[in-house]
């Protein structure tokens, strides 16, 4: 007779205990979930250390971590890490390889973009993008340089590896107060029977034959003046960036990227004459040029020494000092006047952030909102105000853009398809680059006294790189045998 | 416990350290260089045979970087050679010099220097717009401020001449050393017996300091073949290619091209050159210990 009541008691029993059972696993999840969101997770960027557009995402990290928190509610703390452009590369790359979760987000140069791709490290943003409103409308905004530049691998295809960190462009500084020194006016006028320029749209017309003039007229060794500092360093792609430009300029190619092939292009007649012209200005330019990085020419402007000085635009900063910042313009570099049209074509700086493929749900969740964050007007404006270049159209477009920082206005003008190139993006990058800074630097500093055999050196090399890699399907020519740089 | 257990018991922490840090990394490196592998495209590693030993052959480029290694190595260490036995000669000779204990202790600062560190200073003690040696020289000399690094023909002899100055102390150090083994009693007898400065140098000095003198110069060449973070610092193997040493070539193949089967295969083929030096000074060391055994 009891044998019923104690099979309901099992069963209320079992019944009751899965109850508990489940509630105590509810309970578990829900405290462990609400643990999850309230412990910080740390975000790790890789940026260059000593530039100012890397490093202000470092500076501009606690607002992130306010915004995250209000809208995800994730709690999030920001690791800056630094390596030098030269290093970066390295660090970025060997991390990666290791399949390490070390950093989040990388800042790496548009041109690795290939690097960093194909061997998977990174995460492809095509459908990410297209996921996050926030993330597609900044998409939406950027021009088509921007895009190619600092998103894509292959160049100027679909795939979009990367988002823009900053964009950057080259530029000329000029001492304008020396440009406006009535004195000068006069002599010059005198001298080349035309007005030396003092305004954006006056510079904007100057081409290299006639800043050439310029240079000559403020180069003044006696005075411990010059008329010019340029990139000839060897170091990463100093020297390259200028000279590349100035072939583009000069109706030359660096190669042909669908073939990847190089020689017979890179030293084409035209890329001689280019690179016979930019290393001929040295003449207008401070004992010791054929060696300046970024920071030579940086050192000749603020130090006084140099009349005009090509360099990017992200280090406005750091030549814009408060004594430099009234006496210096920032205006377009010199172009050249190809059938009766001026045309300026320059390499384009800045870099891309990418994303860590080996990174848990956690980080990647953060990392995307992280990224989302950056793409806010509002950060953009900020970033603008502290001296980062933003790439947004709907934040270059804002009324008084260019009024923000000194060089904005450049900026913007360079920014676009027909004035700024990359180049490469190819898992062989750095190879590519070594060989031709090695090549381009032997003919600054005189090591080989022919801008041909620098080029066939540089060609001949790149054409080896490309072939031994797969991608080129011609070899290097025989007659590469004989070519040396000394 | 036997002694011969105990003595192994005793080395074995060393032993294993050797074997993880040095031995492991070494044979992986071998395995590597054997292997088609590179880090940012193309398969994953391939076997690959000589490959990479064939391409490093009949790499035109790499047997000039070679030489110019080998002339770096010579020069280096041939001049810090002598010019550290002359002065450490003149330390040990000169016991009561005034002030001979605090010129010493100045001399070793360029050793302990980090040489990156060294080759920024002297990157901008070069530079021949704001240099300090340009300046002076063009004020004395009464010439244009020479652009030392800049120079195809002059950068390699003012990297060369940042080398001497850091690692001549070193050989200085192992002067005073080596003739600091040489018995007093030996050198009073010599002079009791009226030996020529030349007979004392040759009979009694030599055969007792000859050893740590030695010691010095071999592991300089060893050291001055690794150069790389000097010259990387000053001239990152430029102007051109005219101060590529191989040490840059390895590290511009493994972290700059991430070539690393071809990096492995390059570093074994300079540690076999590093091994095969040191060991040819080192028989000519005992070359006269032992022809005597014979």
């Amino acid at each position: 007779m009891r044998r019923p009541t104690t099979a309901l008691n099992r069963t209320a029993f079992v019944v009751l205990a899965s109850l508990a059972a489940l509630g105590t696993l509810y309970l578990g999840a829900r405290r462990a979930f609400a643990q999850n969101n309230a412990q910080p997770v740390t975000l790790t960027i890789l940026g260059i250390s000593g530039w100012t557009p890397s490093e202000l995402a470092g500076k501009m990290a606690p607002e992130f971590q306010d915004y995250a928190k209000q809208t995800g509610g994730l709690s999030v703390r920001i690791k800056f890490e630094g390596a030098p452009f030269s290093a970066l590369e390295q660090k970025a790359a060997t991390s990666l390889a290791a399949h390490s979760k070390e950093y989040d987000i990388i800042i790496s140069d548009s041109q690795w973009l290939g690097a960093l791709s194909t061997p998977g490290w990174i995460v492809k943003l095509n459908d990410i993008i297209q996921r996050e409103p926030l993330l597609k409308r900044a998409e939406g905004s950027f021009n088509t340089i921007t895009r190619w530049a600092y998103q894509t691998y292959p160049y100027g295809s679909d795939n979009l590896w990367g988002l823009p960190q900053e964009g950057d462009v080259l530029a000329l500084y000029v001492r304008n107060d020396l440009a406006r020194d009535a004195k000068n006016q006069a002599a010059f006028k005198d001298k080349y029977g035309w007005k030396l320029p003092t305004s954006f749209e006056e510079w904007e017309q100057v081409t290299w034959p006639k800043f050439e003039q310029i240079m000559g007229f403020f180069n003044r060794p006696d005075q411990g003046l010059y008329g010019f500092a340029g990139e000839y360093s060897k170091t990463y792609d100093f020297i390259s960036d200028h000279v590349m430009s100035m072939m583009w300029m000069w109706g030359g190619e660096i190669w042909d990227s669908n073939a990847h092939q190089v020689y017979g292009i890179l030293n084409s007649p035209q890329n001689n004459a280019a690179l016979e012209y930019y290393i001929a200005l040295l003449k207008y330019q401070p004992p010791g040029a054929n060696t300046f990085d970024i920071n030579g020419v940086i050192q000749s402007l603020t130090q006084g020494k140099a009349f005009s000085g090509l360099t990017w635009a992200a280090v406005g900063p750091a030549i814009l000092t408060p004594e430099m910042k009234d006496k210096i313009i920032v205006v377009p570099p010199p172009g050249r006047i190809v059938n009766g049209k001026m045309v300026r074509i320059y390499c384009v700086g800045g870099q891309p952030w990418v994303v860590n493929k080996f990174i848990d749900r956690q980080h990647m969740r953060a990392a995307l909102e992280f990224l989302k964050w950056w793409y806010l007007p509002e950060t953009q404006m900020r970033f603008a105000r502290l001296g980062g270049n933003p790439v947004a159209q709907y934040v270059l477009d804002r009324p008084g853009f260019e009024q923000i920082q000194p060089w904005y206005r450049e900026y913007r003008y360079m920014l676009v398809t027909e004035r700024a190139r990359d180049f490469w993006h190819n898992p062989t990058y750095a190879s590519l680059l070594e060989v031709q800074q090695e090549a381009w630097t032997a003919y600054a500093t005189g090591v080989v006294n022919s801008a041909k055999v620098a080029n066939d050196y540089a060609a001949c090399g790149q054409q080896k790189i490309l072939y031994d890699a797969g991608f080129a399907r011609q070899a290097p020519p025989s007659s590469c045998e004989e070519v040396r740089l000394r | 416990m036997p002694q011969p257990l105990f003595t192994w018991l005793l080395i074995a922490p060393s032993l294993a350290l050797f074997a993880v840090f040095n031995i492991l990394p070494l044979l992986w490196l071998v395995g590597l260089s054997f292997f088609r592998y590179n880090l940012t495209f193309g398969p994953p590693p391939q076997f690959a045979g000589l490959k990479n030993y064939t391409d490093l052959m009949n790499d035109r480029f790499l047997w000039g970087r070679l030489g110019l290694t080998l002339l770096f190595v010579l020069l280096a260490v041939g001049i810090e050679t002598v010019l550290g036995a002359l002065l450490g000669y003149a330390f040990w000779k000169k016991r009561d010099l005034p002030g001979r204990r605090l010129a010493l202790t100045l001399l070793f600062v360029p050793m302990v220097l980090a040489p990156v560190a060294v080759g920024t200073f002297f990157k901008i003690i070069y530079d021949p717009m704001y240099g300090v040696l340009p300046y002076y020289a063009a004020r004395l000399l009464r010439i244009k401020p020479p652009d030392l690094l800049g120079s195809g023909n002059l950068a390699f002899p003012a990297v060369l001449a940042v080398d001497v100055w850091m690692w001549t102390p070193f050989l200085i150090m192992m002067t005073v050393a080596a003739l600091g083994a040489v018995p007093k009693a030996l050198l009073e007898s010599a002079e009791v017996d009226r030996l020529t400065a030349w007979q004392r140098m040759r009979y009694v000095v030599w055969p007792h300091a000859k050893f740590v003198l030695m010691l010095g110069v071999v592991l300089r060449t060893i050291d001055a073949f690794k150069t790389f973070d000097l010259v990387s610092a000053m001239t990152a193997g430029g102007p051109g290619n005219q101060t590529q040493l191989v040490s840059l070539t390895i590290f511009r193949e493994a972290f700059n091209d991430f070539a690393i089967g071809k990096a492995s295969a390059l570093s074994l083929l300079v540690l076999f050159i590093a091994v095969s030096l040191a060991s040819i000074y080192l028989f000519v060391l005992n070359y006269g210990v032992l022809r005597e055994g014979k």
